[in-house]
């Protein structure tokens, strides 16, 4: 009998060459292939909400505006403003907004560049008429009161492109006041008009306001700030007139630029300064020098706006209007020292007709006559002392009015400007000295005729006491 | 994905050297072709997926052992085996049908007997090399073979050797 043997039988026990082939077929097709794994599958899976989470909360919270700006002409609007500082929400109060243009026009903008999309398509579709003046409101809501200044300030800072043809007013409103017009379903910035306009007209509902243009209602504003209407108490009035300026002004202040701020602030001053010196020198020359110096401090905002706007220019335009200040101020002074010399004059000749009126009274009938026309001559010496100070402020308020045209040139010629206001100043101060000397003139003259009329009374006097004698006898 | 020449030279000596052993260490265990073919090729993509720097060959070989092993007996303990039809698993047939007698009784031992047998009789492991494959003590070892030993000495009379 055979031996059996365990490791022959185990030997025996082989692969087929189809499996060995196979099995290498498929090791050189699966290496170099990364193995699946359920585990990091598995934990992809898991992770897979936490990333879709932080996804979603990112995505939620780069759209959640933090910041809003209402903006009126007709159209109505309302920009969110994320806080990075982009246009993320798009608020339609009126279908001329809607029909303007499209969230997308804007989206992800910065607010400055986003204004200057909506002004575009506003001047392109007819929003903006060259012939007549158009007003916009910009209004802003922020968190911080400081942020709505600061926001406020980029969103006007580009609308200097149409200083003619737009008017803008711009302001703040509190996160409350937002939520209320929201409920309301209009814009914060017309609802804010339209409370100051119920401030002054009881009678005004939000519903009559909604559909119209800022023009409008700044113009209906305008009435009834004005003396016209009278419905409304005085103070009202008075503060709400204020309150409307002081947000021009914010406006105007942030959105020209050098040259145009410098045009539009110096325009108006030169116009008050030609009114009130009219209006001044008929009533008193005493008041003036406010008037001056008033003047003085708008032609000194003008250079401060102007030296901030541009470097060299403005470095020249600033040292010629200092000039012509200066040379505005000698005008000034000059004609103020003729006016001094001519109330002394005045007051020294009215003084002197007064003594020889008291001496001609003291003396008899002929004596009362001298003494009644030294008063006449007297009288006579004023009236030309006070219109010779009339002259003379006249010429100094034309020599200021030269000086302050010489300073709104200044920006362009300043040399020119300086030359003339010096030239001014030189003919301000001619005529003070020659109003002085007229006066002096007049006053010595005055004292003259009342010595004469005095030697004259007593001579009279001496001639009656000698007929007194002679008729003793 | 083009391969390097030294993944497709190990591929090919890993697969000239250890194809027998592996084969018969998986046939041993699931006593099915078609199994075994599985866990054989199961096995061979790990050896070529593993990262692990062998000191030896023989280091390589223990290796390879211990990796069939146990996907065998990952196998035998999966649901999917233990549903499979004893009728269907297909007779063995050997040409030499004493070696068919043996090995239907070394197939029938228990798997932990098994395992010591082919180590220690075909691929010629001392107990102390075995015990370090199949991390257990030297005596457990010893006493397994013993016990092989003796139940195939029951099954197959006197007239075999080791």
């Amino acid at each position: 009998m055979k031996i059996m043997s365990v490791k022959s039988a185990l030997e025996s026990i082989k692969p087929d060459e189809k499996l060995v082939y196979n099995t290498e077929k498929l090791l050189r097709s699966r290496i170099g292939r990364k193995k699946f794994s359920l585990s990091k599958l598995v934990a992809a899976a898991a992770c897979l909400p936490i990333v879709l989470g932080v996804l979603f909360l990112s995505f939620y919270v780069y759209n959640l505006p933090v910041s809003y700006i209402s903006f009126d002409v007709n159209p109505s609007f309302e920009l969110g403003i994320n806080r990075f500082d982009r246009v993320v929400d798009v608020n339609y109060y009126n279908n001329d907004a809607k029909s303007l243009m499209s969230k997308k026009e804007v989206y992800l903008h910065k607010p400055a560049e986003a204004i200057d999309v909506i002004m575009a398509e506003l001047d392109k579709k007819g929003y903006l008429p060259i012939d007549k003046s158009t007003t916009i409101a910009i209004a802003v809501n922020c968190k911080q009161p400081s942020d709505s200044n600061k926001l406020l300030g980029e969103c006007t800072k580009n609308l200097s492109k149409y200083p003619e043809r737009i008017n803008v007013i711009g302001y703040t409103v509190t996160g409350q006041f937002r939520e209320e017009a929201d409920s309301l379903s209009i814009s914060f910035g017309k609802l804010k008009l339209i409370k100051i306009i119920q401030q002054l007209d009881k009678a005004a509902t939000v519903k009559d306001f909604e559909g119209q243009s800022i023009t409008s209602i700044t113009d209906y504003l305008s009435y009834l700030t004005s003396d016209e209407y009278t419905g409304a108490d005085e103070n009202i009035k008075n503060s709400v007139k204020s309150y409307i300026d002081s947000i021009k002004t914010k406006v105007d202040t942030d959105s020209k630029t050098n040259t145009e701020k410098q045009t539009a602030i110096a325009e108006p001053v030169k116009t008050a300064v030609e009114t009130e010196v009219k209006a001044e020198v008929q009533t008193e020359v005493k008041a003036e020098v406010k008037t001056g110096a008033a003047n003085e401090t708008g032609a000194g905002n003008v250079t401060t706006d102007a030296a901030a706007a541009k470097a060299t220019a403005e470095e020249e335009a600033a040292k010629a209007t200092t000039d012509a200040a200066a040379a505005k101020a000698a005008a000034e002074e000059e004609a103020t020292k003729a006016t001094t010399d001519a109330a002394a004059a005045k007051a020294a000749a009215e003084e002197e007709a007064a003594k020889a009126t008291t001496d001609a009274a003291a003396a008899k009938a002929a004596a009362e006559e001298e003494a009644a026309k030294a008063t006449t001559d007297a009288a006579a010496a004023k009236a030309a002392a006070e219109e010779e100070a009339a002259k003379a402020a006249t010429d100094a308020a034309a020599a200021k009015a030269a000086a302050e045209e010489e300073a709104a040139k200044a920006a362009t010629d300043a040399a020119a400007a300086k030359a003339a206001a010096e030239e001014e100043a030189a003919k301000a101060a001619t005529d003070a000295a020659a109003a002085q000397a007229a006066a002096e003139e007049e006053a010595a003259k005055a004292a003259t005729d009342a010595a004469a009329a005095q030697a004259a009374a007593e001579e009279e006097k001496a001639r009656a006491e000698n007929e007194a004698a002679e008729a003793g006898t | 994905m083009k391969l390097s020449v030294n993944a497709c030279d190990k591929i090919s000596n890993a697969i000239e050297k250890y194809s027998d052993r592996v084969y018969r260490i998986c046939f041993m265990y699931l006593r099915n072709k078609a199994e075994a073919e599985d866990a054989f090729q199961d096995v061979f993509l790990r050896f070529m997926q593993t990262t692990k720097e062998f000191e030896s060959d023989d280091h390589e070989k223990a290796w390879i052992c211990r990796v069939a092993i146990n996907r065998c007996k990952d196998i035998v303990k999966s649901l999917r085996y233990k549903f499979v039809s004893l009728d269907n698993i297909p007779e063995l047939h050997f040409e030499n049908e004493q070696d068919s007698t043996v090995l239907d009784a070394i197939l029938e031992l228990p798997p932990k007997y098994k395992d010591v047998v082919y180590l220690h009789y075909c691929e010629g492991y001392k107990a102390s090399q075995i015990a370090d494959i199949l991390r257990s003590t030297e005596n457990t070892i010893y006493s397994q073979l013993s016990r092989a030993r003796a139940l195939l000495k029951e099954r197959l009379g006197e007239d075999y050797e080791c």
